[in-house]
């Protein structure tokens, strides 16, 4: 279980550090964890590759003089973490002949307040589309509807439109100014939802894409941000590739840009007076390295060695081959330490999803149901008969497109037996109406039912990796909905 | 089954008399009525309940009971003619003043039917010439109305479908027989006639309806007007012949008759015989300048019976419904609150925040410090400057605010006239919409007209009465 720890083993038996984090106040007692927790230091050396040991152990007497000073704050702190629960075991029985690299995993940040839990989340799972710190349809009261909903993933457009400033001057974080108390907030260069156009940074910044144009964010401001903002995570500056293959002097400079970013970032928030925020924020190194496997392999090496949260594969469904993007991944994912998230953008069709998970991914984006929310689709597939159990009436299909006029008069919900905020109160008929007459309320009960119905996928696919089952579901699931044998790569994504 | 068909309009009774033979009549035809459905039953019994506390409460003020519609005067204002009333629907019971949000197309502007419930709204309306559209009479029939169709428990009240017709198509002909006009989907010739304007709101099912009327611009005058007040008459009488259910559904009449109060007063006298449930002041809200436009609202409500619901169209705006309230009208609609806060405007007691305004980057505040809506607990007009106009979700946002801030208005109104503090709050109401107190001249004729003298320039003439208390959340 240590072996993903790598040089930081001899640090497994030491407790947690005390975060001291002057906007809070003393946090509960909690128990120290029998996993091996992955340790999160804010207190890093990051311009090399290698812990300083000075910097660490200056970082470990102070949480000893802390403990001392005062037992109250000598509890273990809560701060980010990711711990990995359960490895899948449904190693035999696949044709394609490989135990996967599916595993499960808790993932916990900061708790809101005392009165408060941590924010947490199990892992593989998504967070919801938001953008300019809003969620996409959902009001916060529709998304508390939903029980399964653990976060946000927002692009740095609020960031990028207001400016620091605002943030600063409101002095109460991210989370309270969305009415998100409770909420995982996660940002990343990348807007999952938008169609970027790559190579508009440069050397010293990113350029983020609002409704006043095109605005640069580079370290210096990024990080101030993440002072005052205070979400729990952010994928580092990253030079992103959208534009599909691309030479190997883009694919250096996009590696070597992102690489820069995040030494650059982590160095900023190491020189942050002690208690500043930004050293609360979990960072994500961005593997980049486009469609070539050695830049992969090198771009996640080299991220691997960085004093980082976990790790953000980038550049994915920008047009590559899908047979080479599962190799792509894999080869990265072999850098990377197994106890360490692994996120991956681009990717959220179903049955990407399965085989991302199949080669150790954690945590996804939402582009796929908002995407079908807004062609007006309802998700209705089923996963290893859990999330649309007994409901044969699809057989193959995995969305019911509601602007079907066969639609007109059915009074179903979407999908009988789905405990959704809509399927418990509306109809087929009458959200068709909503879509024909162009009514927002259409897209909002949409996308709380295909909210649901994806969190629900993951709930089951978690379900099969504790039980063993995990890889005969997944083909099973590939079989019926992809029509292609699994050994196949999966040609479309496209529903019906 | 027995279709007992309550015509109370033909009866010469007096009006206790009448009160107790609609209540048994209605109590009658639902316990003999073996399908009855449960709503009807339910309202024939709130009906008649009401009816009987009405008949022997609250000495002496108005009230009326017809077969889907009771309604009781409960306060009136010692100084204006403004009144609270108890108005029992089969859906729910509703307190006037009220305003009533416009749901279009079976939908609020995004939100949904328990954060409408959720906001106070008892009676909201819906459209039928949207909904005759689409989805159109038949699915409405099959899928069972409008209320279970966008599952919305509370009270609805449909619009005829000729307003909309009127404005909305580029080709409309108006004839004696009905509205002819052209299918926006596939230009075949239509005909809106009375009889098919209360087929589709008998299927709608409401628990109001309004007639069809030959509803002419404000700006017109002459021969056209006369002849509109006129037909609208003919085709009140056809209405009332083809209502199918008028054991469910009241309906009520539009009084027509332009900017002339002499034709007013006609119209008047005549839909006043057929004895309605309600009334309607219509062909106003068109543009037409304020000073007529208050006199004959002023002249109707001096004219329509007391004892039963006046019902302003299209009128929405505070002022306007503070005022009007004053000249005492009962019911309000408009589609202006949730319209607006698709643009990032938000109704505040003193007027408007544009949202969108760079002022409010930084302004922490809630867009009103004691609205206790959802909106204004937890978000900051900051949040909100940032998201109008880009983010969906802001629609929904100020949209909750506005019709909270509707609904708060009106429940302060209502409160006002219970105290008998309505005067006072008339000012405070106006020195808040216009801090430099230059006053509209047609408002202050209109409350002059009702005994508040909103002097320009000055301070309250009452400052010996207690300012009404906040307005109340309940």
């Amino acid at each position: 279980m240590l072996a993903g720890f790598g040089s930081f083993s001899l640090l497994a038996s030491i407790p947690r550090a005390i975060l001291v984090h002057s906007a809070r106040c003393t946090l509960p007692a909690r128990p120290s964890s029998v996993f091996s927790d992955y340790l999160y230091y804010h207190y890093c050396c990051c311009s090399s590759s290698s812990l300083s040991s000075s910097s660490h152990y200056q970082a470990m007497s102070s949480f000893s003089t802390a403990a001392a000073n005062n037992p109250a704050t000598a509890a273990p702190v809560a701060g980010p973490r990711f711990q990995v629960l359960h490895s899948d075991q449904s190693a035999s029985g696949s044709a394609s002949g490989s135990s996967t690299g599916a595993r499960t995993g808790r993932l916990e940040f900061n708790a809101p307040d005392d009165a408060h839990p941590p924010r947490a989340m199990l892992t593989p799972s998504s967070l919801f589309c938001a953008r300019l710190g809003t969620p996409l349809s959902l009001t916060m009261d529709m998304c508390r509807a939903e029980p399964l909903l653990a976060g946000f993933h927002d692009s740095l457009s609020l960031l990028a439109q207001n400016g620091e400033q605002v943030m600063r001057q409101y002095g109460k974080g991210i989370h309270k100014f969305m009415h998100a108390d409770e909420y995982i907030f996660y940002m990343s260069t990348r807007d999952v939802l938008a169609a970027t156009v790559d190579g508009m940074g440069g050397d010293k910044q990113v350029a983020v894409d609002v409704a006043t144009g095109r605005i640069k964010v580079e370290p210096e401001g990024f990080v101030k941000y993440l002072d005052v903002a205070m979400p729990d995570m952010v994928a580092s500056l990253s030079d992103n590739i959208v534009g599909g293959t691309a030479g190997t002097k883009r694919i250096e400079k996009s590696i070597q840009r992102t690489d820069k970013f995040l030494d650059d970032t982590l160095d900023r928030i190491s020189k942050l007076p002690e208690g500043s925020p930004a050293k609360n924020v979990a960072i994500l190194a961005v593997v980049q390295g486009s469609q070539d496997k050695a830049s992969r392999i090198r771009a996640a090496s080299t991220a691997a060695s960085k004093l980082v949260f976990g790790f953000l594969l980038e550049g994915f469904n920008t047009g590559e081959d899908q047979l080479q993007r599962l190799e792509l991944i894999e080869a990265a994912v072999s850098q990377l330490p197994h106890d360490k998230l692994r996120v991956i953008h681009g990717l959220s069709a179903p049955e990407h999803i399965l085989q991302a998970v199949s080669r150790g991914i954690d945590l996804f984006d939402s582009a796929y149901p908002v995407m079908a929310t807004t062609e007006g689709r309802a998700l209705v597939f089923d996963f290893a008969g859990l999330t649309a159990p007994g409901w044969d009436g699809y057989a193959g299909r995995s969305m019911l497109d509601l602007w079907d006029s066969r639609n007109d008069a059915d009074t179903n919900p979407f999908l009988p037996g789905c405990t959704c905020y809509a399927c418990t109160r509306h109809t087929r008929a009458y959200v068709h109406h909503l879509l024909n007459t162009h009514e927002m309320l259409g897209s909002v009960l949409l996308m709380s039912h295909n909210v649901h119905h994806f969190l629900s996928f993951f709930a089951a696919i978690r379900k099969t990796i504790e039980q063993g089952t995990f890889v005969q579901h997944r083909d099973a699931f590939l079989q019926r909905y992809t029509a292609q044998p699994f050994v196949r790569p999966v040609v479309t994504s496209a529903p019906q | 089954m027995s279709k007992v068909t309550t015509r109370v309009g033909t009866r010469k009774l007096n009006q206790n008399q009448a009160v107790a033979a609609v209540a048994s009549a209605s109590v009658a035809a639902a316990v003999s009525s073996a399908s009855a459905s449960v709503s009807s039953v339910a309202a024939a019994a709130g009906v008649a309940g009401a009816a009987a506390a009405g008949a022997g409460s609250a000495a002496g003020l108005p009230s009326s009971v017809s077969p889907a519609l009771s309604f009781q005067v409960t306060a009136r204002c010692s100084t204006t003619k403004a009144r609270v009333s108890r108005l029992v629907l089969p859906h729910s019971t509703v307190d006037t003043p009220v305003f009533m949000p416009v749901g279009t197309q079976g939908t609020m502007k995004g939100l949904t039917s328990e954060q409408v419930e959720s906001l106070g709204c008892q009676l909201i309306l819906g459209n039928t010439y949207h909904l005759g559209t689409r989805p159109g009479p038949a699915l409405l029939q099959q899928l069972g109305g409008l209320h279970k169709f966008m599952n919305w428990n509370r009270s609805l009240l449909t619009d005829s479908g000729g307003f909309q017709m009127v404005s909305l198509l580029a080709l409309a002909e108006i004839t004696e027989e009905g509205v002819r006009f052209q299918s926006p989907h596939d230009g075949s010739m239509l005909m809106l006639t009375p009889e098919k304007s209360m087929e589709l709101q008998n299927v709608i099912g409401a628990d109001i309806m309004m007639q069809l009327d030959d509803v002419v611009s404000s700006l017109i005058s002459g021969p056209r007007v006369v002849e509109a007040m006129h037909r609208s008459i003919r085709w009140l009488d056809r209405c009332i012949e083809a209502h199918s259910a008028p054991h469910k559904q009241s309906l009520f009449a539009i009084i027509q008759g332009g900017l002339d109060n002499n034709l007013r007063t006609q119209c008047v006298a005549e839909m006043v015989k057929r004895d309605l449930p309600g009334y309607a002041i219509g062909g106003l809200s068109g543009g037409e300048q304020k000073d007529p436009f208050w006199r004959v609202v002023d002249h109707c409500t001096n004219l329509l019976p007391e004892n039963k619901p006046r019902y302003l169209m299209g009128v929405g705006y505070a002022v306007d419904l503070v005022v009007c309230s004053a000249l005492g009208v009962d019911m309000f609609d408009c589609v202006f609150p949730t319209r607006t806060a698709r643009f990032g405007t938000a109704l505040v007691f003193e007027g408007s925040l544009p949202l969108k305004h760079r002022k409010y980057a930084n302004d922490f505040a809630p867009i009103e410090a004691d609205c206790t809506c959802s909106t204004c607990q937890n978000y900051t007009r900051a949040y909100l400057h940032s998201i109008v106009t880009r983010e969906e979700v802001s629609c929904h946002l100020v949209s909750i605010h506005n019709i909270a801030f509707q609904m708060r208005l009106m429940r302060g109104i209502r409160q006002a006239i219970e105290l008998d503090q309505f005067p006072a709050f008339v000012h405070r109401f106006f020195a808040a919409q216009f801090p430099d107190r230059n006053f509209p001249q047609w408002a202050i004729d209109a409350l002059r007209a009702v005994n508040i003298d909103l002097a320009p320039g000055s301070a309250p003439s009452s400052t010996s009465e207690a300012m009404p208390e906040p307005m109340q959340q309940n």
